[in-house]
């Protein structure tokens, strides 16, 4: 099978294009919205030099956030009309769960963090023993002044304590039972880790590191594999319900909330 | 593209650049430099977004750009099935890159792009000026620069001389509000709700224009430009004023005055711009070219003047994807074609 993968989703991004196991071509770049919507041309250049027409697709993979809401816009549109007009199957992959997928075979925990509007993040948990994370949390929006808060509290209680794996942090204590000897029990990577590598390194006194700054953002090839075993899995998007992931206030709450402030304009994005 | 040149042309048009989704299908003979019997739209569809804005009384971009991605497909699949054409049969793909909210354009500007990838057929990014202006082409066949149109709407207020296809100089621009806004402030003190522009042009069918003879700007001497913020504030006054003086308050007299306030200088200035230009022929584009005030009174400017107005009809006027796609068309006509990098611009130029 091949896959085109799109990723817009946060400032990093790029396009990929994988045939069965093999990545046959890959550009990434850190891009600002300027160059997010020079993405078409990308793609058409990457399958000029693989030597593919666009016919020779078999599916579409595209990072549906969360992220920049302007870029998971470009990214997801552009997904659609390729599966409209060439009648190609979509896979979506979460933003979070591709970063995580930077980080295969390791014993400490992934938390991926994308920095969203003020000291937000979005962020979730993964177990990555394997090659694909195992998500062990929900997809949340967290204050980071709180998770690093959180974090001191985890580092100071029992390693054995039996807490619900709701939360990354709770997860993160749950971890201390797979300690292993001078290694970070969770990796935080991410640009909302980079930006806040302060805060967290010094609330976790030891027990956390921040991710490779090549680990910041999702991989497109990552995107377009993890987007084909989706479609080969059967969980292939419809191109009229393939939606972007916003993770955060809905249209429609968007709408109620602003009617209910009094009419004052939304702030697009970021 | 070279070789698009004089063939059968059929252009998709996306038009995402505030808060109406569209999708048109323009089918013509392929020439593009003399005038074009062949010219047929074969179908355009519009999206309207204005029930969900109402309440805010304007335009919400980040609202609107969701709302767009929702809706672009299922745009794009009935503009289409309307025509009655295969996507295999479009032979360029046009897309409106500016101006407007960058945002809400990215989302028909990436989905053209794409699928003019997927189709390999050429991409035109088409100004949202130049589109309203060319949607007098696709009604009036015969319809040729050089002429002088006055494009008018929420966003725009320009007076362009259109020298030739693709040559543009812009004589005058509002310098404050454009003239849809003024109409939608105007209707909001009036109680008369959103869009303003309609809202007025009804309320006033009742009224007296010369009830109130509110400030006309003209400017200075020879100006082409515009400006309808002091107008503006002249209606509020008055309105609080006659509220507290206890007057009845004329609804129907006053849209009517603030209205024939806003056309009267419309009116002169496009009248005198094409005198200026010795052009023959005057148009109006622009969601406030639907005005029937408006359009009354530029037929009858441009009568005395001895000029020929053409207008689009109501529904073109308004954003829509047929006005640019017949900009697209009349561009590959004369071959030409955009990069797939062009960025969406947010205040393109016209020039």
């Amino acid at each position: 099978m091949r896959v085109l993968g799109i990723d817009t989703s946060t400032f990093t991004g790029g396009v990929a294009l994988v045939s069965g196991d093999e990545v046959v071509a890959e550009y990434s770049a850190i891009v600002t919205r300027t160059s997010s919507e020079s993405i078409a041309a990308v793609c058409e250049r990457l399958l000029a030099e693989a030597g593919w027409a666009v016919s020779d697709l078999d599916g579409v993979a595209v990072a549906i956030g969360p992220g920049s809401f302007t870029g998971v816009r470009i990214g997801v549109t552009m997904a659609k009309v390729l599966g409209y007009a060439l009648d190609l199957p979509i896979g979506p992959v979460v933003t979070l769960d591709a970063i995580a997928a930077n980080l295969p075979f390791s014993r400490a925990l992934v938390c991926p963090l994308i920095s969203a509007r003020r000291n937000l993040v979005y962020t979730a948990t993964y177990r990555v023993g394997g090659q694909y994370p195992e998500r062990m949390t929900d997809y949340e929006v967290r204050d980071v002044c709180e998770l690093a808060a959180r974090l001191r509290v985890h580092t100071d209680v029992d390693v054995d304590a039996d807490l619900d794996a709701q939360s990354g942090l709770d997860a993160y204590s749950d971890s201390h039972t797979h300690a292993h000897a001078g290694g970070a029990e969770v990796l935080f990577v991410g640009d909302g880790a980079m930006a806040h590598r302060q805060v967290i390194l010094e609330n976790a006194r030891g027990r956390a590191a921040i991710g490779p700054e090549w680990c910041i953002g999702p991989r497109p090839a990552v995107v377009a594999a993890m987007g084909k075993l989706e479609i080969e899995a059967g969980r292939a998007a419809n191109v009229y319900e393939l939606e972007p992931f916003y993770l955060g206030r809905s249209s429609a709450e968007m709408v109620r909330g602003e009617a209910t402030s009094g009419g004052g304009r939304a702030q697009g994005g970021f | 593209m070279g070789d698009a040149r004089g063939r059968a042309s059929c252009v998709l048009g996306i038009e995402t650049s505030c808060d109406e989704t569209s999708a048109a299908v323009l089918q013509g003979d392929g020439s593009g430099e003399t005038f074009s019997p062949g010219l047929r739209l074969r179908s355009s569809v519009v999206a309207s977004q204005v029930r969900l804005h109402r309440r805010f009384g304007g335009v919400v971009p980040e609202v609107a750009s969701r709302r767009h991605v929702e809706t672009i497909i299922p745009v794009i699949d009935q503009a289409l099935r309307d025509a009655g054409v295969a996507l295999s049969d479009l032979t360029a793909v046009a897309a409106t890159r500016g101006p407007g909210l960058v945002g809400a354009i990215l989302v028909g500007l990436s989905a053209a792009k794409t699928m003019a990838l997927a189709l390999k057929v050429p991409f035109i990014g088409v100004n949202h000026i130049e589109a309203h202006m060319y949607a007098n082409f696709i009604e009036h066949p015969d319809l040729r620069p050089p002429f002088v149109c006055l494009v008018v709407s929420g966003g725009h207020t320009d007076l362009v001389y259109l020298r030739d296809h693709g040559s543009y100089e812009v004589m005058g621009r509002t310098r404050d509000d454009a003239a849809g806004e003024a109409f939608d402030k105007v209707a909001r003190v009036l109680g008369l709700g959103y869009p303003g522009g309609p809202a007025i042009d009804d309320a006033a069918r009742g009224g007296d224009p010369g009830a109130v003879r509110f400030p006309r700007a003209f400017l200075e001497e020879g100006s082409y430009d515009f400006s309808f913020s002091g107008l503006k504030t002249a209606v509020v006054n008055f309105v609080r004023k006659t509220e507290t003086g206890g007057v009845p308050l004329g609804i129907a007299d006053i849209a009517a005055s603030f209205q024939e306030a806003v056309v009267d200088v419309l009116v002169k200035k496009t009248v005198r711009a094409a005198l200026d230009k010795h052009v023959s022929t005057l148009a109006v584009a622009g969601g406030v070219a639907a005005n029937s005030r408006l359009r009354e009174q530029l037929a009858r400017g441009a009568s005395e003047a001895g000029l020929r107005l053409v207008s689009p009809s109501p529904a073109l006027c308004t954003d829509n994807a047929a006005m640019v796609a017949c900009a697209g068309y009349f561009r590959v006509a004369r071959g030409e074609a955009s990069s797939l990098d062009v960025p969406a611009v947010p205040d393109l130029d016209l020039e």
